[in-house]
């Protein structure tokens, strides 16, 4: 390029920008303008989302038989003040006897855990033991939907006096608890490679450590529960999509494996189908294998089908979640490729998976008693076929009308 | 007349009585066999069946577990080689998360029971087929469940299914085909009784 040319350039470039060229520069700071201020409020409205879903409280009528409230922070204090504590209702008889935790909310996108765990704490009377339940035991996955997946962030339960409403969390800690996530995540202390998003995952994270990272921390923290509380048996209630083979299933440590096996035959024969998975000795970090190696509980995984995860379900949309009903899924059905039957016309109802677990705890604790007397709990609650006769709601207390002190919100 | 009549209506009561059980009771099909301890419970599979009957048979309290009536989950040669066992009762199951957690494929599994099945009938040790979960079916037949059933039925003396394993008459055809008598039980919970009666002490 020559030296006159070059001059030219630069003169060019440095000049004023002509009326024409500043009208268009003028147009798009304009134009600049207006997008980033629909972009703001769009970001309000979602962030409003957001912050709605991460400060959102449940609410909860508790049976007249409580007799303390712990969280989790009491066993492992790090986490008071953070996302990880969370409360759990004890439940004691005062007569000696045997004690049972019932976990809701490991998973917080399986929601008939936490509203079952609910509707026990409402209408729980115990004679013998003690009973302690969770209902929400990753808290901190309770803020958050699972990113990507746009589905509602809660649904409703009509009761007779109004509407309770349940979040619809995502499946591992919320990533403002526990980030970045790493590539690989090796689990502690197996030193078992895992799936890298699953460290955040409390059912992988068992028995956890007070050194690592939040979602081991919660783990560690219930397995202290566990420890020092002598918890005899800890149910941990969970959801499946139907296509996964693992769902209408209990899946038991070794040592809770009678018991298991009891149940899942007694249920079977007398009020839904149940099936029975031990619990692989091999696979690391879930609640059914570690609470049973870092502790003298018997321990026992519950699944119930949640046709609202499956992957191949249309619109996820608060009527799928409370139904169970979805056209896509009913031709997987059709066609034998679900673990569970499947029928368009009556799908997997909140009402018919919430007292599945319900019956399914109860169960347990009838055979734990056979098995271990010295252990034994009496405890009543709503079964599997009252909650398909009245429904969740009819279970659910007003708590515009309840003794306040027995009013919590979780 | 009058009173040959009776004794008839009599002998028809009795008769009714005596096969209520195996009639309109939990328990129907053909005929119980008896086998005297000790016998050897193992499974077909991987899945949790074994344990289960090991289980319900335990809650019969007329054998006991380790000394009249022992488990294994996969016996090999010299294990039913080591008692004079009368029978090796075969419970068919498979799971995907016990085949999976155990480290193999189906085909290792159908060739560990060809193996078992084969040295059962050098030592003539007689095989009972059990089938206590309804689940553990399928209309597939290449899935794991009716590979362990092709795999172990044909070579048994005595099948034992639960009804709702058998809604598509899988085993009245096993029954036919190769001649074994099938008795059905009402649900799981229904071996124990079973039990009580097909697994006796010696005399």
């Amino acid at each position: 390029m020559s030296e006159e040319n070059t001059k030219t350039i630069i003169e060019t470039e440095t000049a004023a920008p002509s009326p024409k060229k500043k009208k268009r520069i003028e147009s798009n700071w304009i134009t600049k303008s207006i997008c980033l201020i629909v972009a703001l409020a769009l970001a309000a409205v979602a962030g409003k989302s957001f912050y709605d879903q991460r400060h959102f409280k449940e609410t909860v009528v508790s049976a007249p038989g409580l007799t303390e409230i712990k969280y989790l922070s009491d066993y492992v204090p790090a986490l008071k003040g953070t996302y990880g504590d969370t409360p759990i209702f004890v439940y004691d008889s005062g007569v000696e006897g045997g004690s049972v935790l019932y976990c809701g909310g490991t998973h917080p996108y399986e929601p008939a855990t936490s509203l079952s765990a609910y509707i026990m704490m409402e209408n729980i009377e115990v004679t013998k033991g003690k009973v302690y339940i969770m209902p929400q035991a990753n808290y901190s996955g309770t803020t958050l939907g699972i990113m990507g997946n746009a589905y509602p962030k809660d649904f409703d339960i009509e009761t007779e006096w109004g509407k309770a409403t349940y979040k619809i969390g995502d499946r591992t800690s919320n990533p403002l608890d526990q980030w970045p996530d790493n590539f690989t995540y090796i689990h502690y202390p197996s030193k078992q490679s895992q799936a890298y998003n699953d460290l955040r995952n409390l059912n992988r994270c068992f028995p956890g450590r007070l050194d690592g990272t939040f979602t081991e921390r919660v783990a560690y923290a219930i397995m202290e529960l566990i420890r020092n509380e002598n918890i005899d048996m800890a149910i941990d209630s969970h959801e499946a999509s139907i296509m996964y083979p693992v769902v209408g299933v209990y899946v038991a440590h070794n040592d809770a494996m009678d018991i298991a096996m009891m149940a899942a035959m007694d249920l079977t024969s007398t009020t839904f189908d149940m099936k029975i998975e031990q619990s692989p000795g091999s696979l690391k970090g879930f609640s059914h294998r570690e609470w049973g190696d870092y502790s003298d509980t018997l321990a026992v995984l519950m699944e119930t089908p949640e046709p609202f995860i499956d992957r191949i379900v249309g619109p996820m949309t608060r009527d799928l979640m409370l139904t169970g009903q979805d056209l896509f899924l009913s031709f997987a059905g059709k066609k034998g490729l679900t673990y569970v039957p499947y029928e368009l016309e009556t799908g997997w109802p909140m009402e018919v998976r919430v007292g599945r677990h319900l019956s399914s705890a109860e169960r347990l604790i009838y055979y734990m008693n056979m098995f271990f007397p010295e252990k034994e709990v009496q405890a009543t609650w709503p079964g599997y076929n009252e909650l398909v006769e009245k429904g969740c709601g009819a279970f659910l207390h007003n708590p515009e009308e309840a003794d306040p002190e027995l009013v919590f919100k979780v | 007349m009058k009173k040959a009549k009776l004794l008839c209506a009599a002998l028809a009561a009795v008769t009714l009585l005596t096969n209520a059980a195996t009639t309109f009771g939990a328990i129907s099909g053909d005929e119980l066999k008896t086998y005297e301890a000790p016998f050897l419970i193992t499974n077909a599979g991987q899945g949790p069946g074994g344990k289960m009957a090991r289980l319900l048979v335990s809650q019969a309290k007329t054998v006991e577990l380790d000394k009249d009536y022992f488990y294994n989950a996969e016996p090999v040669e010299a294990d039913l080689d080591e008692r004079d066992y009368s029978v090796l009762v075969v419970v068919i199951g498979s799971t995907d998360k016990g085949l999976g957690a155990s480290g193999i494929t189906i085909e290792d599994e159908l060739a560990r029971l060809e193996k078992m099945v084969k040295h059962c009938q050098e030592i003539e040790l007689p095989m009972v087929g059990v089938l206590l979960e309804k689940d553990k079916r399928s209309e597939i037949k290449t899935n794991a469940n009716e590979r362990c059933i092709d795999a172990i039925c044909p070579y048994c003396e005595w099948m034992i299914v639960v009804a709702d394993g058998n809604t598509d008459g899988r085993f009245d055809a096993l029954k036919e085909e190769y001649d074994i008598p099938l008795t059905i039980i009402d649900n799981a919970m229904d071996f124990t009784a079973l039990a009580k009666d097909a697994f006796v002490l010696p005399q």
